[in-house]
C-alpha cells in the first residue's frame, strides 16, 4: 500500500510539475524585468529575420526566462546561495554575499585581516616620510574611508569572519605626527539611510554627503575654520542598486544590472589642468573652482572622492586640486614613494591651504 | 508515429536544417539493409557501402576541416576550409545505424521491413544527442511491442530525477570550477590550481556525461524502453582495463566487438595485440573530437592498456586495491587534463604548471565553497555504488518512502539552480 502511494505521489509530483510549469508560463502575461534577478527578460522571439535555427535558440531562450514559477524557483535559489554562502561564484574581483550584496574580493580580505602587518606598517612611514616633507605650516588630513564589507557586515557571506587590523591600522596613523586622522566608520556605520551600493564598491550620493558633511566639520574642528557645509540636501542623487562597478567587474553585469544602466565611472563635473600638472595616463588631475569660499585644498584620493568633494566640495573650497595616486591602486613602497615624490611637487607648485588624504580600507593592505 | 514524430521534432529544434541528413541516414540505411538482406551473397561488399557513405557524413560534417587544416598546414597548398556546424548526435545515431547494418550482414536479426521503425530506431529522442548507442537487436522487439506499467513508468521517473540532478547540481557546479582554471592565463596557474582544475573536470565529465544516460534510460523506461546501462562507476576501477569496461559501455562494447575483435584482437600475438589496440584508440580518440589533443587522448589510453598487458596488469593485480586503483584514477585524471585541454600547448602549460610548486592564494576560494564542498561530498559517493546500493534500490519500504521524497526535493533544487543558470549544454553534445 505505501510502495503504491509512494510510486503515484512521484509520477504525479513529477507530472503535475511537468504540465503546471509550462501552462503556467504560457497563460500568465510576460514579465519584461525580473525582480530577483535585476534584468531584463528575453522577450518573443519574431520569424522576421527567416533564421529558423535563431529562431529556436531565442525561444528557447525565452521559454527559459519566462516558465511557470520561475520567480520563486530564483527565490529558492537565492535563498539556499545565501545559507550556503558560495565565497565567488561570480569572478575572481567579486565575492557574492547575502541577500546578492556584491563585495570586492580584496575588501572581504581586508575585512578578515589578511594584510601582512609588515606591509601596513611601510605603508605608514611612507605617509609619516610624506608628512615630514610638506611645510609644517600646511595642516595634513588623512581621511579613512571604511569598505563596503565593515558598513553592510550582516550581508558578508557566513563564513567571513571580522578581524580588529582595521582598526588597529586607524590607530597606527593616528600616532604619525602632524595628521589629523578622521575615521569615518562611526559616522556612516549609523547611518540609517543606505550609504553605500548593493552591486558597487562605493559609496551611493547620500553616503558621500554624510562623509563631505564629517569632513568639513573635522576640518573646523581642528582648525577653527568656520568652512560651510552645503545644505541643500534635496538633490543628493541617491545610486539605485541596480548601478555597480562590482558586478560589471565580474562580468556578472547582464545579470545583475538592467541592461540600459551599467555604470560607467563618471569623471569629475570639473575642468581638468593636465597641462598645468602632467600626471600618468588615466590617471586624472582635476580642480574644482567656485567664488564662494578663498580655501585650496589639495586632494589625493581615488574614485570615492569623485563625488564628495568633486560636486559638495565644490560649494566650500575655493580651489580643489585632486590628484589621483598610483598605489592606490597596486600599492608598493617603491611606487608609493614615487607617488609622493610628485605629489610634493605639485605641492609645491600650488601650495594648497590644506592637503586631504583619502584612504579606502582596501588600498591599506 | 507519436513518438517517431517527437523524436523528429526534438531533433528538429535544435537542428532544423540537419534535420534532413538525419532523414537521408535513415533512408539510407534502411534502403542498404534491404540490399544485404536480399542479395546476401554480396552481404560484405554492400555492408562495405553501407559503412562507407556513414563514415563519409561523419567524416563530411566532423573531420573534413580538421583533415585539410593539417594538409594545409603539412602541404605547401593554399585552399580555403570550409566552414560549416556539426550536425547534432552525428557520431552517435551514425554509429547506431552501422551496428545495425554490421549486425544484420552478422544475420544477428532479420531486416526491419518497416521503415518508419528503423526511423524510431535511428532518432529514438531521449539517447539521439549523446547515447547510449543502442545496438537494434537490443530494442528490436520493443519497437513494436512494450508495455507501459506504473512500475517502470516510477523506475523511469526516478532515474530521470538523479540524471537531472546530477547535471544542474554537481557537473554544472564542477564546470564552474574546470571553466574558470582552464581559462586562466598559463603564468597565473599554480600546482594547486591545476590539481584543482583536474578534479573539478574529473567529476564534472563523469556526472554530465552519466547524467544524460540516467535520463535517456530514464526516459525511455517511461516510454517502455529498456535501455542497457552505459556507466559501472568506472571510478572505482582498478586499471585502465577495467575502466574502460566501465565508462560509456555502449562506446567501448562498440570498438570491442565491431573494431577490435575483427582486427584480429589477442589472437595474433603480441605484436598484433599492441597494434590493434593503438588502432583501436587513436580511433577512439578521433571519435571524440576532430582535434589532436583528442587523439594524444586515446593514444594515451592505448599506451596504458598495452603497459597493462606487457607487465603492469599482472603487478596491479599483486598489489593492494588501493594502489591499484590510485595508479588508475590517477592515469585517469592525467587523461582528462587532456581531453579538456583547448590545444597541446595548454597540456604543457597546465603539466609544467602542476609540477611548478607555485602557491597561489585562489585555491582559498574554492576551499571555502561550502556548496562546491557539498557537491565533493555527494561526488565522491556518487562516484561509487553506495547510493544505488544502500538508498536508490533499497527493499526498506520506510526508506523508498524517503528516497522519493528526497528525490522530489531534490528535484525542485535543480529546477530552481536550472532557472537561475545560465544555459550550460552537455559536454557530449559536441560530439
Amino acid at each position: 500500500m505505501i510502495a503504491a502511494i509512494n510510486k503515484y505521489f512521484l509520477i504525479s509530483f513529477f507530472l503535475g510539475l511537468l504540465f503546471i510549469i509550462p501552462v503556467t508560463g504560457f497563460i500568465t502575461p510576460d514579465k519584461e524585468i525580473s525582480k530577483a534577478e535585476n534584468r531584463a527578460l528575453q522577450p518573443f522571439p519574431h520569424l522576421s529575420d527567416n533564421n529558423l535555427k535563431s529562431f529556436t535558440k531565442r525561444f528557447d531562450l525565452y521559454l527559459n526566462d519566462h516558465f511557470g514559477f520561475r520567480e520563486i524557483f530564483i527565490k529558492i535559489y537565492l535563498r539556499i546561495h545565501d545559507v550556503v554562502s558560495p565565497p565567488m561564484t561570480l569572478g575572481f574581483k567579486a565575492v557574492t554575499g547575502k541577500n546578492n550584496w556584491l563585495y570586492y574580493e580584496d575588501s572581504v580580505e581586508n575585512y578578515e585581516g589578511k594584510t601582512e602587518e609588515k606591509k601596513i606598517n611601510r605603508f605608514i612611514d611612507e605617509l609619516a616620510v610624506f608628512r615630514k616633507s610638506i611645510s609644517p605650516e600646511i595642516p595634513v588630513f588623512i581621511i579613512i574611508v571604511p569598505n563596503k564589507a565593515f558598513i553592510y557586515e550582516e550581508n558578508l557571506p557566513g563564513y567571513v569572519q571580522r578581524s580588529s587590523q582595521r582598526f588597529e591600522t586607524v590607530e597606527k596613523m593616528k600616532r604619525i605626527k602632524d595628521v589629523f586622522v578622521l575615521d569615518l566608520y562611526d559616522d556612516l556605520k549609523q547611518e540609517k539611510k543606505p550609504t553605500y551600493m548593493r552591486y558597487d564598491t562605493h559609496w551611493n550620493g547620500w553616503g558621500a554627503y554624510i562623509a563631505y558633511r564629517n569632513i568639513i566639520s573635522f576640518i573646523n574642528e581642528k582648525l577653527g575654520w568656520r568652512l560651510q557645509i552645503k545644505t541643500d540636501i534635496k538633490n543628493i542623487e541617491t545610486i539605485p542598486d541596480y548601478k555597480g562597478d562590482i558586478a560589471n567587474l565580474s562580468g556578472k553585469a547582464e545579470g545583475l544590472l538592467s541592461r540600459n544602466n551599467k555604470v560607467v565611472f563618471r569623471s569629475p563635473n570639473a575642468r581638468t589642468t593636465e597641462k598645468k600638472y602632467p600626471v600618468e595616463k588615466g590617471r586624472a588631475l582635476s580642480d574644482y573652482t567656485n567664488q564662494k569660499g578663498q580655501t585650496t585644498v589639495f586632494l589625493i584620493h581615488d574614485s570615492f572622492a569623485e563625488k564628495r568633494l568633486g560636486e559638495n566640495g565644490a560649494e566650500t573650497f575655493y580651489y580643489i586640486i585632486s590628484y589621483y595616486l598610483n598605489i592606490f591602486w597596486h600599492y608598493d613602497a617603491k611606487d608609493a614613494r614615487q607617488d609622493f615624490e610628485k605629489a610634493r611637487q605639485q605641492i609645491r607648485d600650488v601650495e594648497p591651504d590644506i592637503i586631504v588624504i583619502e584612504l579606502v580600507d582596501r588600498h591599506i593592505q | 508515429m507519436i513518438l517517431l514524430a517527437a523524436s523528429l521534432i526534438f531533433y528538429a529544434w535544435g537542428e532544423p536544417v540537419y534535420v534532413i541528413i538525419m532523414l537521408f541516414s535513415i533512408c539510407m540505411n534502411y534502403w542498404v539493409g534491404r540490399w544485404i538482406a536480399f542479395a546476401s551473397e554480396y552481404g560484405k561488399v554492400i555492408l562495405g557501402l553501407g559503412v562507407f557513405l556513414n563514415l563519409s557524413l561523419l567524416f563530411y560534417f566532423k573531420y573534413i576541416n580538421f583533415f585539410l587544416v593539417n594538409v594545409r598546414a603539412i602541404f605547401p597548398w593554399d585552399f580555403p576550409i570550409p566552414s560549416g556546424s556539426l550536425p547534432l548526435g552525428i557520431s552517435f545515431f551514425t554509429f547506431q545505424a552501422m551496428t545495425y547494418l554490421i549486425d544484420l550482414e552478422r544475420k544477428k536479426f532479420s531486416p526491419q521491413n518497416n521503415i518508419f521503425h528503423l526511423a524510431l530506431y535511428i532518432s529514438l529522442f531521449p539517447q539521439l544527442i549523446a547515447g547510449p548507442i543502442v545496438r537494434y537487436h537490443h530494442i528490436e522487439k520493443q519497437i513494436t511491442n512494450r508495455s507501459v506499467t506504473l512500475e517502470k513508468f516510477t523506475e523511469g521517473v526516478r532515474r530521470f530525477i538523479v540524471g537531472f540532478s546530477k547535471k544542474i547540481l554537481i557537473a554544472n557546479t564542477f564546470g564552474k570550477v574546470a571553466d574558470e582554471i582552464f581559462a586562466m592565463p598559463a603564468q597565473e596557474l599554480t600546482t594547486v590550481l591545476v590539481i584543482f582544475a583536474v578534479i573539478a573536470y574529473t567529476f564534472q565529465i563523469y556526472f554530465d556525461f552519466s547524467a544524460y544516460s540516467d535520463m535517456a534510460i530514464g526516459l525511455g523506461r517511461m516510454f517502455g524502453f529498456h535501455f542497457y546501462e552505459n556507466f559501472n562507476y568506472p571510478y572505482i576501477s582498478k586499471s585502465i582495463r577495467e575502466f574502460w569496461r566501465r565508462w560509456h559501455i555502449s562506446f567501448s562494447s562498440f570498438l570491442r566487438d565491431y573494431l577490435y575483435i575483427p582486427l584480429g584482437g589477442s589472437k595474433g600475438g603480441k605484436a598484433k595485440t599492441y597494434r590493434n589496440l593503438i588502432i583501436v584508440f587513436f580511433l577512439c580518440g578521433l571519435w571524440h573530437g576532430a582535434g589532436w589533443t583528442f587523439i594524444i587522448w586515446g593514444l594515451y589510453f592505448g599506451f596504458f592498456l598495452i603497459l597493462e598487458r606487457m607487465f603492469l596488469g599482472r603487478l596491479l593485480a599483486k598489489s593492494p586495491s588501493f594502489l591499484s586503483w590510485l595508479y588508475t584514477i590517477t592515469v585517469v585524471m592525467i587523461s582528462w587534463l587532456i581531453f579538456r585541454a583547448e590545444n597541446l600547448g595548454q597540456v604543457f602549460n597546465m603539466l609544467d604548471a602542476l609540477f611548478a610548486g607555485r602557491y597561489s592564494p585562489v585555491y582559498e576560494k574554492y576551499s571555502r565553497d561550502i556548496f562546491l564542498q557539498i557537491c565533493l561530498i555527494f561526488g565522491i559517493i556518487g562516484s561509487t555504488p553506495f547510493f544505488k546500493d544502500k538508498i536508490l534500490e533499497s527493499s526498506n519500504r520506510y526508506m523508498q518512502v524517503g528516497r522519493d521524497l528526497f528525490l522530489s526535493l531534490v528535484f525542485i533544487v535543480s529546477l530552481s539552480f536550472l532557472a537561475a543558470g545560465t544555459y550550460n549544454p552537455f559536454i557530449y553534445f559536441r560530439f
